[in-house]
């Protein structure tokens, strides 16, 4: 019997690991400050190089509204155009899920084009959850 | 569940390898909670980073999440080995008061992983079925610095698995903390935790703690009694009194 109104994750998910890799959970924070209306092309978050890294989930931080796309592992953008920072959830506890997972290989990195709507300076963090993938 | 009190800690500061003991059995943690009470916002530099029982970072940077009322569920989960240590760095502290009187706590909930032992919640000798079962529970509490006051509710006729506590009125911050004690008297906790970290409120009254324990659920067996530790976190304005709902589910013995 498992607590009704809980998370699966609080009650415990198996180690779902493929065989010979340990996956171990982490996160890669973005920071950025923008000016108003300030486009940024090409910003980059860089993998470490222990290990790769799988994304699946997004939460954000920000003084205003923004726009956002980034690449997944092999340069390809995920997003079409700009996405308003408000259709994703800015919330931990609630992140934006990503399924299926996007694999980013170690040493690579996170390709983000990055748009203040607001208007105004902007504080952004926006954290890319998932769990770094390692060979054992 | 593991919380580490941040009473005592000066906002405006920043502290590097705070750290909670892991004692007697290996932890396994699943969610983390209370950056609202402890950290600045991101907008003034508030961060947190954590480590796990190898010190491994959980993120590349320290993470800007103050501010978030709720928390955040940890997957894949992470073990704690026994005698290992969570730590933590604080960036920017900006403590939750209330008239004074800390309610600032950092969370982290999961399962203790004993040996020899079945997993919550405890098996019955018999056949059961569930039946959803309620023990409502007013509770009082005194302004602070009072005593820590037990309380005490029996479990009667059937077994009781105890799968959430709910709480109104929702007051934020805390204005109380609380150890819940299994059936066999053992606290679950290694120090009193703010109730809006153990109980849960109206999603739609709240600001979105939604606390989850217990998880799995507790098992009461017949003639003990849930017992909680309460101590006092209202720093002005005399005493308050709270509405507690011990919601769960009886085993009925049936063939």
């Amino acid at each position: 019997m498992l607590n009704a109104i809980a998370p699966v994750g609080v009650q415990g998910v198996n180690d779902a690991s493929p065989d010979r890799y340990l996956d171990w959970g982490f996160a890669y924070p973005y920071n950025k400050v923008l000016t108003a209306n300030q486009v940024v092309i090409g910003d980059t978050v860089a993998i470490f190089s222990e290990a790769d890294f799988c994304l699946r989930a997004l939460v954000f931080q920000s003084t205003g509204l923004f726009g956002l796309r980034f690449q997944d592992g092999q340069g390809y953008y995920l997003q079409s155009g700009f996405v308003y920072s408000t259709n994703y959830p800015n919330n931990p506890g609630d992140p934006f899920p990503w399924l299926p997972q996007v694999i980013y290989p170690a040493s690579g990195r996170i390709w983000i084009d990055i748009q203040d709507l607001s208007g105004n300076p902007n504080t952004i963090q926006i954290l890319f959850v998932g769990a770094n993938r390692s060979k054992v | 569940m593991y919380a580490f009190n941040a009473g005592s800690l000066t906002n405006g500061s920043s502290y590097q390898r705070l750290f909670i003991p892991v004692d007697n059995y290996d932890f396994i943690l699943r969610h983390w909670a209370g950056w609202d009470s402890v950290i600045d916002t991101p907008a003034n530099s508030g961060s947190i980073q954590a480590y796990d029982d190898i010190q491994r970072n959980f993120a590349a940077l320290p993470m800007a999440l103050g501010g978030f009322k709720s928390g955040q569920v940890l997957l894949p989960e992470k073990r704690y080995r026994v005698n290992a240590k969570i730590q933590f760095d604080l960036n920017k502290v900006l403590l939750a008061n209330n008239g004074g009187t800390a309610a600032s706590q950092l969370v982290f909930s999961g399962v203790r992983r004993i040996p020899g032992q079945a997993g919550d919640p405890a098996p019955s000798a018999v056949n059961f079925k569930r039946v959803k079962f309620f023990y409502p529970y007013t509770l009082t509490v005194q302004q602070a610095p009072v005593a820590p006051v037990m309380n005490s509710i029996p479990v009667l006729d059937y077994e009781f698995e105890l799968e959430r506590i709910e709480l109104t009125p929702y007051l934020y911050p805390s204005r109380f903390a609380m150890t819940l004690f299994d059936s066999n008297k053992i606290g679950r906790s290694n120090v009193h935790i703010d109730a809006l970290r153990i109980c849960h409120s109206d999603p739609s009254l709240s600001g979105g703690e939604l606390s989850f324990f217990p998880s799995p659920p507790l098992l009461y067996r017949v003639n003990s009694s849930i017992n909680f530790e309460t101590i006092s976190r209202i720093g002005a304005g005399g005493a308050l009194t709270f509405q507690m709902l011990f919601v769960g589910s009886r085993r009925m013995p049936c063939a």
